[in-house]
């Protein structure tokens, strides 16, 4: 038996076993006295030493109980079906055989807040000259509806997107014209701090099916205190819109259109780590279903402030733990709370199929999953890349909306560097890694660490982070009243999905 | 100092690529005489960084080339899935090739 790349490490393991045995290549990682085992199809096992062992050995014989587990799920090289394998590959990588669906329009560099963390580049109130133009917000949204895909997600941004509510009124509505011209469907999103949210553009937004996401960092103080709005509570705007758009959403029986339930995106800094408890308890309080706990990104102004509101990988970990094993606790005493990250992860693991997250891919989402159009048109491989660009360093800049076509954009040298760099396949550590089926590695913030856009995944940051929340996720996949609570996310999801 | 380099763990590319990562003030000299290749700087800590840059980037080349069919048809469909021409691609990996080198090297 050949076991590759010994020096790196024995936790985490490829092998290659001689051809006349019965175990195809796996990839393997020990937790406590289980093992992690996945294939290339991104089908898993967790076993114990001796059935591993057993497993590696070739000793698993076709009467052995464990036997019909890894033949169904590709681990038993003489008994495979492929068609079952492929089409499980083909459903948890689709984005391959897609162009990029999500398509982000910064409408504005304006802000009227000041986070501590801001990565967005934002600009003051008066500095109109950082609007979108309609000129370019239109040929943005025909750009959008030329990619390869029947389902595109529009996602207005900022600064305060808000700002330039004129451009985003007569964006929607062009939207909905072009769904009607070319077929395809759109998903609408605002991503607002709800400052200058009122009845009047609720009402619009809730007409147009737009679904609205705003940043809410915990309780009050907290949330204050990281999002700082000069003018006013920006937890006190937050939460009162929550709490109306919620109330439309509950009572929107007989309506013409859809109300989505609002979400809200929370951003973790050095200041929340100790408040894992409070502040899934202010989502509960607001009646989010929803938290996505996120690592802050070490870009833009949170990489110039890092001292301040950054954290190791360690620090990260310890917290997601701590509110991963919360939120459990809650689900199991029947209170609905889902985590985002863990929820797109086991959407991957348990389901075999893609969430969506263009961050997570091989290769990345960089242009072929998503693209950035900034408020004077440059286009970027995604927002990440945009912020570099704030700070001067163009390498994820693919051009002008106004000098290219959409063919022009996706064959640009960027997204093939993109492409290129986050392949796991050739990624020192990734290639043998028992997360790679499921992984993805990112060149912006590779670029922003190390000055690389391919990394260096042994000394990178991210990677412990990531590697860190497999780790718990599949501590507790083995265990049967978690694994319900994991099942039950997934399947409520389609439910709501379903509900339209 | 003034230290050799081992040609046949370090491959000349990986100490270039190890070198634009590593050195932003340019403080490392990779100096080529004759058969030997010589690594020259007076900065103790960023010659041992270097040293593992170029490491790593010596086991991801190597990787990268065993690896290479499985890069390129993964990377060839996304792109022409994404263009939604796939069968009006001409050769797309040659240009990948060259163009990932040019700017790995920034
Ligand atoms: S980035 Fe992901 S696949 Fe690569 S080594 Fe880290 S956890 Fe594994």
């Amino acid at each position: 038996m050949t076991v590759r790349s010994k020096k790196l490490g024995k936790k985490n393991t490829a092998v290659k076993p001689q051809n006349k045995y019965n175990t195809p290549q796996i990839r393997w990682r020990r937790i406590g006295a289980k093992y992690i085992v996945t294939n290339d199809f991104g089908r898993y096992v967790v076993i114990g030493e001796k059935d591993f062992n057993n497993l590696l050995a070739n000793k698993i014989k076709s009467d052995d109980k464990l036997y019909p587990l890894l033949a169904s799920n590709g681990f038993i090289k003489n008994n495979m079906d492929f068609g079952d394998l492929w089409s499980s590959w083909q459903k948890l990588n689709s984005y391959v055989f897609q162009g990029p669906s999500l398509h982000i329009l910064v409408l504005t560099l304006r802000c009227n807040y000041k986070c501590v963390y801001c990565q967005s580049g934002s600009m003051n109130e008066d500095a109109k000259n950082m609007d979108m133009s309609w000129e370019t917000a239109k040929k943005s949204i025909d750009t959008a509806f030329e990619s390869n895909v029947n389902n595109i997600s529009v996602e207005f941004q900022g600064g305060e997107p808000l700002m330039n509510w004129d451009v985003m009124k007569k964006s929607v509505k062009y939207i909905k014209e072009c769904e009607k011209k070319s077929g395809k469907k759109a998903n609408i999103a605002l991503v607002s701090n709800f400052s200058l949210m009122d009845q009047e553009k609720a009402k619009f937004l809730m007409e147009n099916e737009v679904s609205l996401c705003t940043s809410l960092d915990g309780f009050e103080k907290l949330n204050n205190k990281l999002r700082v709005y000069p003018n006013g509570n920006s937890y006190k705007k937050a939460a009162s819109w929550i709490k109306y758009l919620t109330d439309k959403y509950n009572s929107q029986h007989g309506n013409m259109f859809k109300i989505f339930k609002p979400s809200a995106l929370t951003t973790i800094t050095k200041e929340t780590l100790p408040f894992y408890k409070e502040i899934v308890d202010e989502y509960l309080n607001l009646n989010l279903e929803t938290i996505f706990l996120r690592p802050l990104s070490p870009i833009g102004f949170a990489r110039k402030s890092w001292n301040k509101i950054g954290y190791n990988s360690d620090e990260f970990l310890k917290f997601y733990e701590k509110a991963f094993d919360y939120i459990i606790s809650l689900n199991k005493k029947g209170i609905m709370i889902k985590e985002k990250m863990a929820e797109m992860l086991l959407k991957k693991i348990i389901k075999n199929e893609d969430p969506g997250y263009v961050d997570l891919r091989c290769p990345c989402g960089a242009g072929i999953g998503q693209l950035a159009y900034n408020y004077n048109g440059d286009i970027y491989t995604c927002d990440e890349g945009r912020m570099i660009g704030w700070e001067g360093e163009e390498l994820f800049k693919i051009g002008n909306i106004n000098d290219m076509t959409y063919e022009d954009i996706i064959n640009s040298d960027t997204v093939k560097l993109c492409s290129l760099s986050s392949n796991l396949e050739s990624q020192v550590m990734c290639h043998k890694c028992v997360y790679r089926p499921y992984c993805g590695i990112c060149p912006a913030i590779n670029f922003e660490e190390e000055r690389s856009t391919v990394g260096n995944n042994i000394i990178s940051e991210r990677c412990k982070i990531f590697m860190g929340i497999f780790d718990i996720i599949f501590k507790r996949i083995g265990k049967k009243d978690c694994y319900d609570v994991f099942n039950k996310w997934l399947n409520y999801e389609e439910k709501t999905k379903g509900d339209k | 100092m003034n230290k050799a380099i081992d040609k046949d763990i370090y491959a000349p590319e990986a100490l270039e690529i190890a070198k634009s990562i590593i050195d932003r003030d340019n403080k490392i000299n990779i100096i080529r005489k004759g058969n030997k290749i010589f690594i020259s700087t007076d900065d103790d800590i960023l010659f041992k960084r270097f040293m593992n840059e170029a490491l790593h980037q010596d086991l991801r080349l190597s990787l990268t080339r065993k690896n290479f069919n499985i890069i390129r048809l993964i990377t060839t469909k996304a792109i022409a899935s994404a263009i939604g021409k796939e069968n009006k691609e001409k050769k797309p990996t040659k240009v990948i090739r060259r163009n990932n080198k040019r700017r790995d090297k920034r």
